[in-house]
């Protein structure tokens, strides 16, 4: 499908649909077109003012987009390339729209679905999906970002309760959330004993104030968990969560959706900047005409078709069930958001002064990536895994 | 009632074009595909008559493989079944011969109404609609606008005739409808439908099937070649006060351009 704005499609460029299913194309080109019809108007209002546009989350959720690639539930059931194709379009739209959808999915309808019972699935996942029940997840801590297992955040058993007592900050949609997946010590101080629980957010002792001041994501509703020994009932707790790898498996899972978002926001760049090009006159000709410029437009055209490439072989493994490892899903998150980070910039600076009104995405873009470029295992993070991997020195 | 509707598979609208070696058509090498845009209305138009008398929908496409992808996205949207008359063959056909085929593939369902996109974004011969009409033996209406089923099986028909005319007719079933662009708000594929797509019943005919032989369905119309549009530049300033601006524009659009 092209963009709408009759310039060369950066699809074509490696002529991805050739190697896509009709189904696979079918959901990229639907998703994209209700971003550009019904998200991309709104957007910038949205960034400026710094609310998410809630309404449209009945139409997210009739599209099938959240918990998109889970089987059953109420879910679309899509395999991991159509899933990474929907998050790619979404990010199109904005990082924020993504997170969002990531977060339900990924993050928390994902672990309800593999760690959860079955009571627990059939209770959340197809209110989930119907975008009626929203969630967050709190892992992060003002003190245990990068080291998530220093968390401080406590779950003590009480009879047939727990009680949960901690903070978590930078939590996507917690504001919003209906219920936050927690990730808690149970009464001790050892990594292996973190368990994930179910908390609904009325509960007494939750609060989630929202985050403010933020220079990226402002399209997105950002909070804390402040949890003030919350009582949870016993089997709130996800009981196949076994220790701090249950919680990076959930990462794992938004991390690889988050390698394809960022081609979107990519794109959505490019897409503008080239666009741009061949309009603005300087010197007599349009800038596109220019060598320096073409350089810009060639070398991101590039890094987007490369990354591309990168992604649908990393969802075609996904997809097979096997040699597929978490270093992957690192080597691909890293490389495709420092990509991303980078076009935005050149395309801000394409389009020159008019690139810093957030009339043109591009800096909306950028400021967001700063932050996709940290979240979900900072790029120095990812490098350590990858480090570690190719010497077998853990540098952590 | 039992509805039949119609689509195409066309080169995307934004899609920039080449013409091809021997100049008689586009290069399709490479293009992608999507359901013209009429005939995407059309399919929203089927849908809405069925939700609103019940009854079912059934595609149906003409056209080699990579129409598989417009008869899923019309199955995914809420098509019940389609019909996939599989062929590379007829892509440069006539309309009455598209028109014999598709009546060929579908004569034996008893439809109620057929509705067609008015003109597909590609060949634009705005035709196939009232000749598969004739070959079904029903009735056709153009260039409509809006429907609504009524009493007595028939339905309410908002259609456009020259010089910009509306006219509301209340025409019987069975009955060919040609739909024009922007008569609804086209809904999305739900992701759940594009997956459950490939569940729902489909049929592929080839021409063999249909009874055809090659010289049946030789294309009276040759494709002699295919032109963009000579870009001009051409803007010339009318000097002068406003009475007489205009005067001079009316004699211009008389005497050069020859439009009045």
């Amino acid at each position: 499908m092209n963009t709408g704005t009759n310039q060369v499609s950066l699809d074509d460029v490696i002529s991805i649909d050739a190697k896509l299913s009709d189904e696979e194309t079918l959901v990229r080109d639907t998703t994209r077109r209700w971003i550009r019809e019904r998200f991309l108007p709104g957007v910038p209002t949205h960034f400026e003012n710094a609310t998410f546009p809630m309404e449209l989350v009945p139409e997210i959720a009739e599209l099938g987009l959240f918990g998109a690639n889970i089987q059953g539930y109420g879910c679309a059931g899509m395999n991991n390339v159509s899933y990474g194709l929907a998050m790619q379009e979404l990010e199109y739209g904005d990082s924020g729209l993504r997170s969002f959808v990531s977060v339900q999915g990924a993050l928390c309808m994902f672990p309800i679905f593999r760690f959860g019972s079955e009571e627990q699935r059939q209770k959340y996942l197809p209110k989930m999906a119907a975008g009626e029940l929203i969630g967050c997840f709190g892992l992060t801590e003002p003190g245990a970002g990068s080291d998530p297992g220093a968390m401080t955040t406590r779950a003590t058993r009480d009879g047939n309760e727990y009680v949960i007592s901690g903070q978590k900050m930078w939590i996507t949609n917690s504001p919003a959330a209906h219920l936050a997946i927690v990730w808690a010590k149970v009464d001790s101080d050892d990594a292996s004993t973190i368990r994930g629980f179910i908390v609904d957010t009325d509960k007494a002792g939750i609060t989630c104030p929202e985050t403010h001041h933020k220079m990226s994501l402002r399209a997105s509703l950002t909070g804390e968990i402040v949890m003030d020994e919350v009582r949870v009932p016993a089997d709130a707790i996800l009981p196949e969560t076994k220790g701090l790898g249950s919680a990076l498996a959930c990462l794992n899972q938004a991390r690889f959706g988050i390698a394809w978002g960022v081609i979107g926001a990519a794109r959505a760049c490019f897409d503008e900047a080239l666009a741009y090009a061949k309009e603005r006159i300087v010197f007599d000709r349009p800038i596109a005409s220019k060598q320096l410029i073409q350089q810009q437009l060639v070398d991101s055209a590039t890094q987007i078709a490369l990354a591309q490439w990168a992604v649908l072989h990393l969802g075609r493994l996904k997809d097979e069930g096997k040699n597929f490892a978490p270093y992957h899903v690192s080597l691909v998150k890293r490389n495709n958001c420092a990509m991303a980070l980078d076009i935005a910039r050149v395309s801000r600076s394409i389009l020159g002064g008019n690139g810093i009104s957030v009339e043109f995405a591009a800096i909306r873009h950028m400021l967001n990536l700063e932050s996709v470029y940290t979240y979900e295992g900072t790029n120095e993070v990812h490098t350590l895994i990858l480090g570690r991997y190719l010497t077998g020195e853990n540098a952590f | 009632m039992k509805i039949l509707c119609c689509v195409k598979q066309v080169p995307e609208k934004d899609a920039r074009l080449r013409i091809a070696e021997d100049g008689s058509w586009i290069q399709e090498e490479g293009l992608s595909f999507a359901i013209s845009e009429c005939d995407r209305y059309g399919v929203e138009a089927a849908l809405r008559l069925k939700e609103s008398t019940g009854g079912d929908v059934t595609v149906v496409s003409l056209g080699g493989d990579r129409a598989t992808k417009g008869i899923k996205e019309a199955l995914a949207m809420g098509a019940d079944r389609a019909i996939h008359v599989n062929t590379d063959d007829l892509m440069m056909a006539d309309a009455l011969t598209i028109a014999k085929v598709l009546a060929a593939a579908v004569k034996d369902e008893g439809f109620d109404v057929v509705v067609a996109g008015q003109q597909s974004d590609d060949l634009g011969y705005n035709a196939v609609g009232p000749a598969l009409a004739h070959h079904l033996n029903m009735s056709h209406v153009q260039i409509v606008l809006s429907l609504e089923a009524v009493d007595g099986g028939k339905l309410r028909v908002r259609h456009e005739l020259d010089n910009n005319l509306i006219e509301t007719v209340d025409v019987p079933t069975p009955v060919v409808l040609g739909v024009q662009t922007g008569i609804n708000d086209v809904r999305y594929a739900s992701l759940k439908g594009i997956m459950g797509a490939a569940s729902k019943p489909q049929v592929k005919k080839t021409l063999e099937d249909l009874g055809f032989s090659a010289a049946d369905v030789a294309s009276r119309v040759q494709m002699q070649g295919v032109a963009f549009p000579e870009r001009s530049s051409q803007a010339e300033m009318i000097e002068g006060d406003p009475a007489q601006a205009a005067r001079t524009l009316v004699m211009k659009l008389k005497t050069e351009a020859k439009v009045l």
